[in-house]
């Protein structure tokens, strides 16, 4: 996440919408896992999940949410194999990305995606 | 200990003021002020539960973060260093898509075992306003020519990368550090 975007939104605001990310960016040819940033996963780590009796964390979970002057906007962090190109896989994820937030009545800022592993 | 609003006192000096001067002998106001004393009183007692908490932390074996716990944190902040800079692929007005240097090393060493005769070992990244410089480090297989084997990684990295990174690749250094038998 970089520094000068603002906190995520509550994460219990926008789960629909977060959801139909998660879908879309998992359905997406080339990608093989959302990728959680430090924080989620420290936040995450199941250790923390299962002392405080949380269920197993759920894909939908890793997609941040933030609020802006031109709308929501998102940052996901993925993980690919080497069918498709880095390009290609990430350029078709920020669409569906924007596409899914839009499904969701939400006016669509920006769509940041990193691609940080890679794998066969 | 009576506060007005935030941390103001009702006399009107600042808790944080108090709270500093905690540890050094009272000052002339303190030492007459009901408000001040009776902050005073309360923060010195607040500092004392603090040590005595810390100090029962340190020394309760029960109190420390398992090994199991540190170690997976340390995990996921070694990774996330591991993962390096990133390489921004696209750059518009509708976002960023970027690749971590350590997705795009994977790629690389792919692309270069796929060669044959050859093992990548250590790839990185140099980025300037022109494009890329990528140096490859590898293991060669006895019994090939490295002029080739080099020729034939710089081709593989060149067409990856034009792919992958729509951008140019100003050159690929190869650097044959070890060899080994097939």
């Amino acid at each position: 996440m970089s520094s000068d975007q603002p906190p995520a939104t509550d994460p219990s605001e926008h789960t629909e919408a977060r959801k139909a990310v998660a879908e879309a960016v998992l359905t997406t040819p080339g990608v093989t896992r959302l990728e959680p940033s430090l924080r989620q996963a420290v936040q995450h780590l199941a250790l923390f999940r299962r002392l405080r009796g949380e269920p197993d964390e759920q894909d939908w979970e890793l997609v941040e949410l933030f609020p802006g002057e031109a709308g929501v906007s998102a940052r996901v962090d993925i993980g690919v194999d080497f069918s498709r190109t880095f390009l290609d896989v990430g350029s078709e994820v920020r669409t569906r990305v924007r596409g899914a937030l839009a499904d969701n009545g939400l006016e669509v800022g920006r769509v940041d995606v990193a691609i940080l592993t890679a794998r066969d | 200990m009576a506060l007005d609003h935030d941390d103001v006192l009702a006399c009107g000096r600042d808790l944080q003021t108090v709270w500093d001067s905690i540890g050094e002998p009272p000052d002339e106001h303190q030492r007459n002020c009901p408000t001040c004393i009776d902050a005073r009183a309360s923060v010195e007692r607040v500092q004392l539960a603090a040590t005595q908490i810390r100090e029962f932390d340190r020394t309760d074996a029960s109190m420390r973060p398992p090994m199991t716990l540190v170690e997976s944190i340390m995990n996921i902040a070694r990774s996330e260093v591991r993962r390096g800079r990133s390489v921004v692929l696209v750059h518009d007005i509708a976002g960023d898509v970027s690749a971590s240097e350590a997705a795009l090393a994977q790629s690389v060493r792919e692309a270069v075992d796929a060669v044959g005769g050859v093992r990548a070992q250590r790839v990185s990244f140099e980025e300037n306003p022109e494009g890329m410089q990528v140096r490859v480090k590898l293991a060669m297989a006895l019994g090939n020519r490295a002029t080739e084997v080099s020729e034939q990684v710089q081709a593989a990295v060149h067409r990856l990368l034009g792919r992958q990174l729509d951008r140019p690749v100003l050159g690929v250094d190869v650097d044959v550090e070890d060899v080994y038998e097939q």
